[in-house]
């Protein structure tokens, strides 16, 4: 049984990645190298935009944390857009409390990050 | 603990850094509040006035005897090794504690459980932070040894310390 099934999907309005299951130490380096791919997919897209689908992860801490960083970071020096859908609080929690939410770009649904549009902000 | 390469057992007090040698003593032994952050360069260790750089970990959680945990959850900021990203301000909190208190600083590890949100451990950190029989409470006397040394993957080149009964609290947390 696969803890972490992490997949990518060029689409016409940016690469897509969708990571399902638990991300810890051992299993960080498959999402790592995914959004490495990926981003190296997304530089070369018109959009110049990854997503990071995170939605269907169970486990999410600071080991993934950390790679979603390194991803936003390195999205930075390539003038790539990383934006982050997640709505549960498996997720959203751990980004909230380390205050990784002022840093990172995080949006609700794939919708909202295809368009860049928080809807609570538009209210 | 297992996942962070720490066995989490007691190691003589020789293998801390000398630096933390002489703080970890006064802590061990002062009948007032102190709080140690351990970071790569820096040590503040002040009787009842602790400033904390945010590493990422969860809320401290403060046990006062008598009454009921809180955590401290004000004046929180990103993590010091992506403060420069951060697209706000963040405004520091000051807490008082009284002569007794315990504030317990744990890494990450301690409450996260898969399919559990983190605010679930939360409440059970708290809940068995206030028994009276809480691992928590024999944390007054840990044994500590360096736990992140050599990882990588870490938000800051962080020396944590592990205390002995992180395993104990995570069992019966």
């Amino acid at each position: 049984v696969e803890l972490l099934i992490v997949d990518c999907e060029v689409r016409a309005e940016a690469v897509v990645v969708r990571a399902k299951g638990e991300v810890d130490s051992g299993t960080v380096n498959e999402l790592a190298a995914q959004l490495g791919t990926a981003l190296h997919q997304a530089a070369a897209h018109p959009s110049r935009l990854l997503i990071v689908d995170l939605q269907a992860l169970t486990y999410f801490g600071s080991a993934g944390l950390n790679a979603v960083l390194d991803c936003h970071r390195q999205g930075i020096d390539t003038r790539t857009s990383v934006r982050l859908v997640a709505h549960s609080n498996l997720v959203v929690r751990p980004i909230e409390v380390t205050n990784m939410d002022t840093v990172l770009e995080l949006y609700p649904t794939l919708s909202d990050a295809l368009r860049g549009r928080h809807p609570e902000k538009e209210r | 603990v297992s996942e962070h390469h720490c066995d989490a057992r007691a190691d003589e007090p020789s293998v801390l850094p000398p630096e933390m040698r002489g703080a970890v003593a006064a802590a061990l032994t002062s009948r007032f509040p102190i709080v140690l952050w351990f970071g790569a360069d820096d040590l503040f260790v002040v009787c009842n006035d602790g400033y904390i750089p945010m590493l990422g970990h969860p809320y401290p959680l403060v046990v006062v005897p008598g009454k009921s945990p809180v955590f401290l959850r004000d004046g929180r900021r990103p993590p010091v090794a992506a403060l420069q990203e951060a697209r706000r301000e963040h405004n520091t909190a000051t807490r008082e504690l009284r002569p007794g208190s315990l504030v317990l600083l744990y890494t990450d590890g301690l409450i996260e459980r898969p399919g559990k949100t983190l605010d679930q451990g939360f409440v059970r950190l708290r809940g068995g932070a206030a028994r009276p029989d809480s691992p928590a409470r024999r944390l007054h006397r840990p044994t500590l040894r360096p736990g992140h040394l050599g990882s990588s993957r870490s938000f800051a080149p962080v020396v944590p310390a592990t205390a002995t009964h992180i395993a104990d609290a995570r069992a019966t947390g």
